[in-house]
């Protein structure tokens, strides 16, 4: 990041092959909406480029990024007072036949590469995260599919690393629970 | 252990959902080491205790088993990618970004360049040394208009003849020149009495009297410079005097010339640059406001502005009273005035500044005061 606040244009290209998975892994898993998660993320890394001058090398760069990202998507909530959309909600208005659930499974599931379990695997997770508090799911998120170490997401939450590994205690013992046949 | 889990959060706040972060049914503690130990996140010696902890706990065990399952399972998901064409445009969004910043950053220098780039061309080169010839013809002109006339006492007493009086209508001071004033005035060469006489200000009178005799004595009857250097004194005295609040005695000792400066501030009450100069601590004596009034009235006639005190003019204004019983209606002894107005351009012998101030004839007057006072000090 240092790189690309003095001018390194390929930088920036290197930042984005090392978070852009992460970045799109938390906010798909916070909307479980492709439009609306690539939207949130364009939206995220343009602040991020508006705001690199800003970026404090002491600091680290991933919880900066997750700050951003992570008040990118409070915003948006606040916007558009939108909640996690349900799994039976349907695909289309007036479509009684598919539902978001039936997409989630596999976002790109065009690829025919994921076995129907992984699909039901994950339509189930995101169920059982709807279910989570927010902050527990945050946790969940961003440390088990993003990699985020428990320090970082107690700066990023704001609250001491202790109630963040609390948070996740209990969200991995409530997601245990809703899928424990797959466990 | 539950180190304020129950705060509010953003999240908690935006989805409403208002869920206890304890959702945990069997409502224990959580054992966090768990978590520690499914995501690696202990120091070796911390692991091996954590390891033994489990053998010693069958049921601790059984739990981190069931975890350690679904982490696995979970682990196996396929991390979704978000879509290349949106990774382009975030990329193509931040090069650009990054070129605007240095644009931003050196464009500073380019816009310098081409703003001064105009220098280069003809006409600009023309019209600046038109600029430089008519500065210099300005300043040659007004070299010229310099006194440089060498006056003898005689001449100046003849130049500085009194004016006519100024047409009836014409506002003019409160105070009306007593009769007969002008005659001793011309004599003494102490118009400052009779103002402040007029003027019914016991004290001012009464020190007035004393400096404007003072002043006309030693001025006699080519007072032009000794006018003009008494005026200078009790200017400066009236100043001083009139900075430190005194007003009143500053109005007394204020002599005509000093007065007549005054009227010229006191023009229309509007904010002037020399009003603050004149000693205005005289705005405090509310017996000076009806002179002042009658001193701006004259003074808005030249269109000056002077500001803020009416009082400013009152000691000043007793004082052009003084002179114009001495001189005329005080019209021409305003170049007093003018000359106090020009203080610091008097020190240079040159009496410019009452071109401004005062009335053209006053002007003349004063100019060959200037001149005398010039000419006296070489």
């Amino acid at each position: 990041m240092v790189r690309y606040q003095n001018g390194d244009e390929r930088a920036f290209n290197v930042l984005m092959s090392r978070y852009q998975g992460r970045v799109w892994g938390y906010i798909y898993r916070h909307c479980y909406n492709r439009d609306r998660a690539a939207e949130l993320f364009q939206d995220s890394f343009y602040k991020l480029i508006r705001a690199a001058a800003s970026f404090d090398p002491n600091r680290r760069f991933s919880t900066w990024l997750f700050t951003i990202v992570r008040n990118t998507l409070i915003d948006s909530y606040k916007k558009r007072r939108l909640k996690t959309l349900s799994m039976s909600m349907p695909l289309e208005p007036g479509d009684t036949k598919r539902t978001f659930g039936d997409t989630l499974a596999d976002p790109e599931s065009a690829d025919g590469e994921k076995t129907a379990r992984q699909k039901q695997l994950e339509g189930r997770l995101q169920q059982a995260l709807e279910k989570l508090n927010p902050d527990q799911r945050e946790v969940f998120v961003l440390r088990q599919f993003e990699g985020l170490p428990f320090a970082d997401i107690a700066d990023l939450q704001g609250c001491p690393e202790n109630t963040a590994k609390t948070r996740m205690r209990y969200a991995l013992e409530a997601l245990r629970r809703e899928l424990e046949d797959f466990a | 252990m539950w180190d304020g889990a129950e705060a509010p959060t953003p999240w908690m706040c935006l989805d409403g959902l208002g869920m206890s972060e304890r959702n945990d049914i069997t409502g224990h503690e959580p054992d966090i080491e768990v978590v520690d130990y499914l995501y690696g996140e202990m120091t070796p010696e911390h692991r091996a205790a954590f390891e033994r902890r489990l053998q010693d706990e069958p049921a601790l065990k059984a739990e981190v088993a069931r975890l350690q399952a679904l982490k696995i399972r979970l682990d196996g998901l396929p991390s979704s990618e978000p879509p290349p064409e949106l990774v382009e445009r975030v990329l193509a969004e931040a090069h650009a970004a990054c070129r605007r910043r240095e644009r931003q950053e050196t464009g500073w220098l380019d816009r310098l360049a081409e703003s001064l780039r105009w220098l280069v061309r003809p006409q600009a080169g023309i019209a600046l040394a038109a600029m430089l010839v008519v500065a210099v013809g300005i300043y040659m002109a007004r070299e010229a208009k310099q006194p440089t006339r060498p006056g003898t006492p005689e001449q100046a007493r003849e130049e500085m003849r009194p004016l006519p009086s100024k047409p009836a209508d014409e506002p003019s001071a409160v105070v009306p020149a007593l009769p007969g004033m002008a005659e001793k005035g011309a004599e003494q060469g102490d118009a400052g009495v009779a103002t402040a006489v007029a003027e019914g200000q016991p004290e001012g009178k009464k020190e007035g009297k004393k400096e404007g005799k003072r002043e006309g004595v030693g001025a006699g009857f080519a007072p032009v410079r000794e006018d003009a250097s008494g005026a200078d004194l009790h200017r400066k005295a009236a100043g001083d005097m009139g900075k430190d609040g005194k007003a009143e005695q500053a109005a007394a000792e204020a002599p005509a010339a000093e007065a007549g400066a005054g009227d010229f501030r006191s023009t229309s009450g509007t904010p002037a640059e020399a009003g603050g100069r004149a000693g205005s601590g005289s705005t405090r004596r509310p017996g000076c406001r009806g002179r002042g009034r009658g001193a701006g009235r004259r003074g808005r006639a030249r269109g000056r502005g002077c500001g803020d005190g009416r009082g400013q003019a009152e000691g000043r204004c007793s004082g052009r009273r003084d002179e114009s019983g001495g001189g005329n209606d005080g019209q021409w002894w305003s170049r007093a005035g003018v000359g106090r107005r020009t203080c610091s351009r008097r020190d240079e012998g040159e009496g410019y500044r009452e071109r401004r101030c005062g009335s053209g004839r006053g002007l003349e007057r004063h100019r060959h005061a200037a001149r005398l006072r010039a000419d006296q000090r070489t």
